[in-house]
């Protein structure tokens, strides 16, 4: 464990929210670098503001926020971002006024991830690298996104439900390129996800949330080939799955 | 009827690079920190006592003393941002008003003990004092410099906004602020550079306008609705929305007082009302 808390991420006893409302509570766990983790659980308990708090977007109440060997907790979310956390948000947060070169390009920083890595991982970004950030459609801003987070060249990434609305064609074409992600390695992934069939098919590993703690961690696999267990923790199981 | 148009349309143009210049500035700071700074005016009064100060008590020459208010006035942004701007980020509008109100009365005061109630001019170069002949019509040099500064400080801030990396985070910072930190964009640090900037361009306008809007200590609140009114119109957050403000409003004010005198400012007020009726955010607004 001690390897894994120097090279990946780890929170203890995490305690968190908005103003003196708190919403998560207590909350402990470890990610290995590289490692990839899908969180899934009903709406509103917890695991947006889970992926806000790591980023810094929240109060923290109590507890250690780790990255590394170096505690974050403290940190703004700008320096979190320089200390290696990139974030995908739920509303994409497209910059409207920058092209989308330059949505791609405002917070490039030097590492393994290139503009040409994601013009080719994205193609279609390439096509419209001139257009404003609010002429895109909801699957480019999403791939969109992802390039501005990339670029970053975190070794976290948090995706927040980064299939929601979309087109089940875009969709697909989605989680082939975090699929290629996932298997490039060296990047830790944390993909807070509502299609609970894609989120355990996406990571070995998934931890269910439930009134802002956590309800199971554990291989996606025992859930996968147990329905009603899912379905018990959070009534997404079995039929339905989505 | 060409004269009086050519003479109505230069005047027009030179006042409104003065409010291009003094106003842009509180614009880009309004729209990305959503600070309602009243005492901007102050900002350019005081670029305006450096230029006098610099070229008639110091003796330095004009094409000094401008820099010289810039580098002055937006040292002075900064540390007034560092102290106390900040803690109003996020604040209700009514403290950020009372708090700039009092920053604009205490600077009024100040500008009254330190250089007296009358108003000062500055030494302005000689090649700038004579006239420009443009076919029978002859034109103030001075006001053709104001002009090209303007048009200048348009394209180095089209520069700087449009194409330089700082520029890009700015626009960034202005679309959402919790997005450009979570991407490692340091939004303090910009918001100082920006307040920086603005005042020093205030800074800038108060001493390249002093011919036109004359600099005394009351400066700030005489002129401050005009500022406000080039913003609105023009849009917080943008470059070029408050040139277009501006020279819609010189443009229409000169027309004004110049063909119809007793109706005085009527005709700007006019078009802001209507402009503002049409176009709620202003011409380029970023945010209304």
């Amino acid at each position: 464990m001690p390897e894994m808390q120097k090279a990946g991420l780890s929170l203890g006893n995490v305690s968190a929210g908005y103003g003196a409302t708190v919403v998560l509570e207590d909350l402990s766990f470890d990610l290995a670098a590289g490692e990839k983790l899908s969180i899934i659980g009903r709406n509103g308990v917890g695991k947006t503001t889970l992926l806000a708090t790591i980023m810094g977007l929240t109060r923290l109440h109590a507890g250690r926020i780790g990255l590394g060997d170096r505690d974050i907790a403290a940190l703004r979310p700008n320096r979190r971002a320089q200390a290696g956390i990139g974030f995908v948000p739920q509303q994409r947060e497209i910059f409207p006024s920058l092209t989308v070169e330059e949505n791609l390009l405002v917070g490039l920083r030097p590492g393994a991830w290139t503009l040409e890595r994601i013009y080719e991982l994205f193609p279609r970004l390439q096509q419209r690298r001139a257009n404003m950030g609010n002429q895109l459609s909801g699957g480019e801003q999403q791939m969109l996104a992802f390039g501005r987070a990339l670029l970053t060249n975190p070794r976290v990434l948090l995706l927040d439900e980064p299939f929601e609305g979309l087109a089940p064609v875009i969709v697909e074409q989605l989680f082939h390129a975090l699929l290629r992600l996932r298997d490039e390695g060296g990047l830790s992934i944390i993909m807070v996800e509502q299609h609970a069939k894609l989120a355990l098919a996406f990571a070995p590993r998934t931890m269910v949330m439930s009134r802002g703690r956590i309800a199971f961690d554990g291989a996606s696999r025992s859930l996968i080939d147990d329905p009603a267990r899912l379905d018990a923790l959070c009534g997404i199981g079995g039929g339905g799955l989505h | 009827m060409i004269t009086a148009a050519l003479t109505i349309l230069f005047h027009g143009l030179a006042f409104a690079m003065v409010l291009y210049i003094v106003s842009v500035g509180l614009g880009i700071t309004m729209g990305l920190m959503n600070f309602a700074n009243l005492a901007h005016g102050a900002f350019a009064a005081a670029g305006g006592y450096v230029v006098v100060m610099a070229t008639r008590s110091l003796g330095l020459p004009f094409w000094v003393a401008l820099p010289a208010a810039f580098i002055v006035v937006a040292l002075a942004g900064a540390v007034i941002e560092r102290l106390v701007v900040r803690t109003l980020y996020g604040a209700d509008e009514l403290r950020q008003v009372l708090f700039s109100i009092a920053l604009l009365f205490m600077a009024i005061a100040g500008f009254t003990v330190a250089f007296g109630p009358l108003q000062q001019q500055p030494e302005i170069p000689a090649g700038l004092s004579g006239q420009l002949a443009l076919g029978d019509v002859e034109f103030p040099s001075y006001r053709a410099f104001v002009i090209v500064a303007g048009v200048a400080i348009l394209a180095a801030l089209w520069l700087l906004i449009g194409r330089t990396r700082m520029g890009m985070r700015i626009r960034a910072a202005v679309d959402n602020r919790n997005m450009a930190e979570a991407i490692g964009v340091d939004t303090k640090l910009l918001f100082t550079l920006t307040f920086a900037l603005g005042t020093g361009i205030a800074g800038l306008g108060g001493g390249i306008g002093a011919d036109i809007l004359s600099i005394t200590p009351t400066y700030g609140q005489e002129y401050l609705v005009l500022f406000l009114i080039v913003v609105a119109v023009g849009g917080l957050g943008s470059i070029f929305g408050p040139f277009l403000a501006a020279l819609c409003i010189g443009v229409v004010d000169v027309a004004g007082k110049y063909l119809i005198p007793e109706f005085g400012a009527f005709f700007i007020y006019g078009v802001v009302i209507a402009i503002l009726l049409a176009k709620p955010a202003g011409l380029f607004g970023v945010r209304s």
